[in-house]
C-alpha cells in the first residue's frame, strides 16, 4: 500500500502558534464593554481550554489496509489527539473558539468561530484532510477527502440576517481497474438573505457550483441555484410559507438543463391540541441531454393530520400522493409512475416514564412505468411498507431501549418480496458509584421470495442475516483513576469482526490527565478473502487543561 | 390545459374535479382508470352538459393529475376560516410573546440583578457565544441580557418566581417560540414546525444548552457509556462538540440519545464514518430548515451528492433508482448509517441488481457482482453506455 504520509512540522508549528496567541490574548486585561447595562462579572481564571497529546502506533499489524483503514488511515507517531481553545466573552467583548484534531502531514480536523460585535458579525471556519484506504477486494491507491468550509453571518439589523458560505471539496478515490481512480473537486459559493418583513419571513438564497473531474471523465459542471420563500402566520393558528426554486445546469460540451419549482407548506392549528399539514411541491426539468427516459415533471402533495390526546398520547397521520411525468430525450411522453403513501405515528409515555413509539408507512405504486427491453416487466416496486416499536425509558440506575422494526419490498410482476426484520435492544446499568455497564444488540433478517428460485437462482443467499453485539464496563475505584473496556461484534455469512478497546485514564492534577488504551481490532473476509486483518492500536496520551 | 384532480373511490374509479382551459369548468366524473376510459357520466357547472357515452381521455392529457392537492387546500381553508372565525387577529399566541407585550420598560432591571441570586448561571454563560449576542447593548431591552430571554426581572424578583420565562418548563411549542423571536434570521415558527422534531414535541433546549455546564439531560433512554465510549471514537479523532451551535453534546451522541436504533446500526462494518468523526448527522439530515451555514445540494438525488458530487450527474443514461426516479433515490441500493454489505449496499454481489432484475440474476454471467466482473461498472449514471458498462 502506498503510504505517503509526510510530516509537515512547519505548518503544524503555525498553527500551534495561532492557538497559543488565542490563548495568551485570553489573558490579556480586559476593558470595559463600554454597556452599563450588563453585569461587570468578576473575571476568574477558568479552565476552559485543553490540550491532549501523545502517542500511537500498531503493535502489531497483520493483513491488508483496505477494510481498516476505509474511512480514515489511524494516525501513528507522535499525536496532538486534541486542542481546544476559547476566549470567553466578558460583555461585548468578541467571543472565538479554536479546535483542532491531529496534524498536517496525517489525517485532521480543524475549526474555529468568532463573535463580534455582540453577534452583529459571526466568522467561522473548518478544514479536515482525511487519508484513507478503500474497502475494495483488491489494493488501490490511496484515497484523500479534504473539505474546507467558511462562513460568515451578519446581523444588518435586529430582524434581518446575511450569510456568505464557501464550501471546497476535494476528493481522490482509488478503485479497482476497470473503474477509473476519482479525482475531482468542487467548490461552493452561497449568499443568503433573511428578514421579517412584509408580515411575515422573507428570504432568498443564491449558490453556485463549480465541479472538475481531473480525470477528465466527467464533463465540467456549472450549477447555479436561486430559491426564495415567504412564510407568515396569515392569521392566527394558521402558518403558511411558499417558496420558488430555479436552478441552472452548464456543463461543457452540453446543452444547458434548467429546472424551476415551487413549493407550498402549510400547518393550521383549528384547535391547541391539534394540527394540520399541507405540503405540496412541483419541480419541472428541461434537460434536452439525457438519452434514456428522465423525470420531466415531479409533484408531491401531502396532508398530515396531528393531534394530541389526554395522557400525553400523541398520533400523526397522513397521505402522500407523488408523481413523476417522464419523457424521452426527444421530449415524447412515455408515463406517469405514481405513489399513494399512508404513514402514521402514534406515540406517548408510560406511567414510569418510558416512551413508546409506534410508526410506520405504507407505499402502493398505482401506475406502473413502462419499461422497454428484452423483459419489459416493470422494475419499482409495486408496495413498499415499513412498521417500527420503540420503546425506551430509564431511571437514576438504568436505561434501556428495544425496538422491533419490518420493512417489506414487493414487485408483484416479478414474483419478489422482500422483508426485512429488525431488533434492538439495548441497555446500560449503574451497579455502584464506581462500577457502570452496558450493552447492545441489534439483529437484521431478511426474509425473500422469488419465483426466481425455484428454477434458477436463490435471491435470498445474497441477502445475509446479520447481528452486531457491542458491550463496555466502566470502572472507577476512585475519581482519580478509570479503567473501562468496550467492545464491538458484528458478523453474517460473509464477514466478521471485533473491535475492542481498552483504556487506562490517570487522573494527575484536577488540569491533567494520562491515559492508556490498547485496542485490539480484528476482521475476517469470508467473501472475497482479501480484506483480512489484525492489528492492535496502542495510544498514550497526556491531557492539560489551562 | 387540463388539470384534474382526483380522488379515487375504489381501486379503479375515481371521481374527477377538471379545471380546462382555467374556465371553472367543474366536472364530476366516474373513470375506470385500467383504461382510462370515463364510463358513466359527466355534468358540468359553467355549461351543463351529460355525456351518457364514454370516451378515450388522451394519454398527454392524462400525465399530470394533481390528486388530493386542492382537496387538502380545500380542507385547509374551510378550517382556517373557522380558526379566523374563533380568534381574535392580534392577540399573542405565545406566553413569552404575550409577557414582553405587556412589559413596560421601568420592569428591566437588568442582568446584574440576576446574578445577586444566579450566580453560577451567569458565571457560565460567559463561556457561550450566546452572551456575546444578547450584551450587544443596541439590542432593545426585551431582547437584551438575561431579561431579553427569561423576561422582565422586576416583576419576577418582586412575585418571587411568577412570571418568568422558563424555558425547560413550558411545553416544546411554547419553548421554541420563545426562541424563535430573536431566530427569524435563522428560522422562523413556520418553518420549525414543519419539522420532524417538533412535531415529536421536541424544543430548541432540547438539542441547545444555552448555559453551558447546565441542562445536560439528553434523551430519557440513554445508554450511558461512562467512560467506555466507542472503539473507533477512542483510535480517531472524533466526538468533537461544535461550541458556536451550543449543542448539549457532539452531534454522534446527541442525535444518537433519541435515535438510538441508528446508534447500532453505525456499528456495522460497514457505515457513513460518523464514529470516525468524518461525517455529522448534519451533514445529510436537515434539523432546521434554513441553517444557513450549510448549503445542501438541490437534487433529486437528495442530499447524498453535496459530499458525492461526482454521481449529481445528469448523464446522458440515467440509472432509475441513482436519479431519484423512483421514491427512495439511493437507499435504493444503498443502507446509509450502516450494514455488514461492503460500501454500505443493501446485499451482496449480483443480488444487489438482481432484486430489481430478476431476469438477470441467474443465467447472465454468473458468479459474478455485476460491476466487480468489470461490466457495469458505471451504476449510478453512464455517458456513454445505455447498459452502464465500462467506458
Amino acid at each position: 500500500m502506498k503510504n505517503s504520509r509526510i510530516y509537515r512540522p512547519i505548518s503544524s508549528l503555525g498553527i500551534l502558534a495561532v492557538a497559543l496567541a488565542m490563548s495568551v490574548a485570553q489573558d490579556e486585561p480586559k476593558t470595559d464593554g463600554g454597556t452599563k447595562q450588563e453585569p461587570q462579572i468578576a473575571e476568574q481564571k477558568e479552565l476552559f481550554n485543553s490540550i491532549s497529546l501523545g502517542y500511537q502506533s500498531f503493535f502489531p499489524r497483520a493483513g491488508v489496509m483496505n477494510q481498516l483503514g476505509q474511512y480514515v488511515n489511524p494516525a501513528t507517531g507522535l499525536q496532538l489527539f486534541d486542542l481546544k481553545l476559547v476566549a470567553p466573552t466578558y460583555g461585548v467583548r468578541p467571543w472565538a473558539n479554536f479546535n483542532l484534531r491531529g496534524l498536517p502531514g496525517q489525517s485532521y480536523v480543524m475549526d474555529g468561530a468568532v463573535v463580534l460585535g455582540g453577534g452583529r458579525l459571526i466568522g467561522g471556519f473548518s478544514h479536515s484532510d482525511y487519508s484513507h484506504t478503500n474497502s475494495d477486494w483488491q489494493p488501490t491507491m490511496d484515497g484523500q477527502y479534504k473539505t474546507t468550509q467558511f462562513v460568515t453571518r451578519q446581523r444588518l439589523a435586529p430582524n434581518v440576517g446575511m450569510f456568505q458560505t464557501y464550501r471546497e471539496d476535494d476528493r481522490k478515490v482509488g478503485l479497482v481497474a476497470p473503474n477509473a481512480n476519482r479525482d475531482n473537486i468542487n467548490k461552493t459559493v452561497g449568499l443568503g438573505l433573511q428578514a421579517r418583513a412584509l408580515g411575515g419571513d422573507v428570504g432568498v438564497q443564491f449558490s453556485d457550483s463549480h465541479f472538475i473531474d481531473r480525470t477528465g471523465l466527467l464533463p465540467e459542471t456549472s450549477r447555479r441555484n436561486i430559491s426564495g420563500f415567504y412564510a407568515a402566520n396569515l392569521i392566527p393558528g394558521f402558518n403558511i410559507e411558499a417558496g420558488l426554486n430555479y436552478a441552472a445546469n452548464i456543463m461543457s460540451g452540453r446543452k444547458d438543463t434548467a429546472a424551476h419549482g415551487v413549493t407550498i407548506n402549510s400547518i393550521l392549528d383549528p384547535w391547541p391540541n391539534t394540527a394540520l399539514q399541507f405540503n405540496f411541491s412541483e419541480e419541472t426539468v428541461n434537460d434536452q441531454n439525457v438519452l434514456n427516459a428522465y423525470v420531466k415533471k415531479r409533484v408531491v402533495s401531502s396532508l398530515k393530520l396531528m393531534n394530541r390526546f389526554p395522557g400525553g398520547v400523541s398520533l400523526q397521520t397522513g397521505f402522500t400522493h407523488r408523481e413523476n411525468q417522464r419523457l424521452r430525450a426527444d421530449q415524447t411522453y412515455v408515463d406517469v409512475p405514481k405513489w399513494d403513501r399512508w404513514d402514521g405515528r402514534l406515540s406517548g409515555k408510560l406511567k414510569s416514564g418510558a416512551r413508546w413509539t409506534f410508526r410506520g408507512f405504507t407505499e402502493t405504486l398505482t401506475n406502473a412505468p413502462v419499461f422497454t427491453g428484452a423483459d419489459p416487466t416493470q422494475l419499482y416496486w409495486s408496495d413498499q411498507s415499513q412498521a417500527q416499536f420503540k420503546l425506551d425509558g430509564g431511571n437514576d440506575k438504568g436505561t434501556a431501549y428495544g425496538s422491533v422494526s419490518y420493512r417489506y419490498r414487493s414487485n408483484q410482476p416479478r414474483s419478489i418480496n422482500i422483508g426485512q426484520t429488525n431488533v434492538t435492544l439495548g441497555s446500560s446499568y449503574i451497579y455502584s458509584p464506581q462500577v457502570l455497564g452496558f450493552i447492545e444488540y441489534s439483529y437484521d433478517s431478511f426474509q425473500v421470495h422469488s419465483a426466481i428460485d425455484l428454477a434458477t437462482a436463490d435471491l435470498g443467499g445474497y441477502f445475509p442475516n446479520s447481528q452486531t453485539l457491542s458491550f463496555g464496563l466502566d470502572y472507577t475505584p476512585h475519581a482519580e483513576e478509570s479503567l473501562s473496556a468496550s467492545v464491538i461484534h458484528y458478523q453474517d455469512n460473509n464477514f466478521n469482526g471485533n473491535q475492542i478497546a481498552l483504556q487506562y485514564k490517570r487522573q494527575l492534577a484536577a488540569d491533567r490527565s494520562l491515559s492508556l488504551a490498547i485496542s485490539p481490532w480484528r476482521y475476517t473476509d469470508g467473501l472475497y478473502k482479501a480484506t483480512d486483518y489484525n492489528a492492535t492500536f496502542v495510544s498514550l496520551k497526556y491531557s492539560i487543561k489551562f | 390545459m387540463r388539470i384534474y384532480i382526483v380522488a379515487r373511490v375504489i381501486k379503479t374509479v375515481e371521481i374527477a374535479l377538471i379545471l380546462r382551459n382555467f374556465e371553472t369548468v367543474l366536472v364530476l366524473e366516474v373513470i375506470k382508470l385500467s383504461k382510462r376510459r370515463i364510463i358513466l357520466t359527466r355534468i358540468g357547472v359553467k355549461a351543463p352538459r351529460i355525456y351518457l357515452g364514454g370516451f378515450d381521455v388522451p394519454d398527454e392529457v392524462v400525465v399530470l393529475r394533481i390528486q388530493t392537492v386542492m382537496l387538502a387546500v380545500g380542507v385547509a381553508a374551510i378550517l382556517a376560516g373557522f380558526t379566523a372565525a374563533n380568534r381574535t387577529n392580534n392577540a399573542p399566541q405565545h406566553q413569552a410573546e404575550k409577557l414582553f407585550k405587556r412589559a413596560k420598560a421601568e420592569d428591566y432591571m437588568g442582568s446584574e440583578g440576576c446574578a445577586d441570586c444566579h450566580q453560577e448561571r451567569v458565571k457560565n454563560f460567559r463561556n457561550s457565544p450566546h452572551f456575546a449576542f444578547v450584551s450587544d447593548p443596541k439590542l432593545p431591552l426585551e431582547k437584551r441580557g438575561c431579561e431579553g430571554c427569561h423576561g422582565p426581572g422586576r416583576i419576577h424578583q418582586a412575585e418571587d418566581g411568577a412570571e418568568v420565562i422558563s424555558f425547560t418548563k413550558m411545553t416544546p411549542a411554547e419553548s421554541s417560540a420563545a426562541c424563535l423571536r430573536c431566530h427569524a434570521t435563522t428560522m422562523n415558527e413556520p418553518q420549525w414546525k414543519k419539522t420532524h422534531h417538533a412535531k415529536a414535541d421536541l424544543a430548541c433546549v432540547s438539542c441547545h444548552q444555552i448555559h453551558p455546564e447546565s441542562e445536560t439531560g439528553l434523551g430519557e433512554g440513554t445508554i450511558k457509556h461512562g467512560n467506555a465510549g466507542d472503539p473507533r471514537t477512542v483510535v480517531n479523532f472524533a466526538g468533537r462538540k461544535d461550541p458556536l451551535n451550543m449543542l448539549k453534546a457532539d452531534e454522534a451522541t446527541l442525535c444518537g440519545s433519541c435515535h438510538l436504533p441508528q446508534v447500532t446500526e453505525f456499528k456495522h462494518a460497514s457505515h457513513h464514518p460518523v464514529p470516525e468523526g468524518r461525517v455529522l448527522c448534519s451533514d445529510c439530515h436537515s434539523t432546521h430548515p434554513t441553517r444557513a451555514a450549510k448549503i445542501k445540494a438541490h437534487s433529486s438525488r437528495g442530499a447524498c451528492v453535496t459530499c458525492h458530487t461526482e454521481f449529481a450527474g445528469p448523464f446522458l443514461y440515467e440509472h432509475d433508482p441513482a436519479a431519484g426516479f423512483s421514491t427512495t433515490a439511493c437507499e435504493e441500493c444503498h443502507r446509509p448509517h450502516g450494514t455488514n454489505n461492503p460500501k454500505l449496499l443493501n446485499s451482496v454481489t449480483r443480488g444487489l441488481c438482481g432484486q430489481c432484475h430478476t431476469d438477470k440474476l441467474a443465467g447472465h454471467h454468473p458468479g459474478n457482482s455485476c460491476w466487480s466482473a468489470g461490466c457495469h461498472v458505471a451504476t449510478h449514471g453512464s455517458n456513454s453506455s445505455p447498459l452502464f458498462l465500462a467506458p
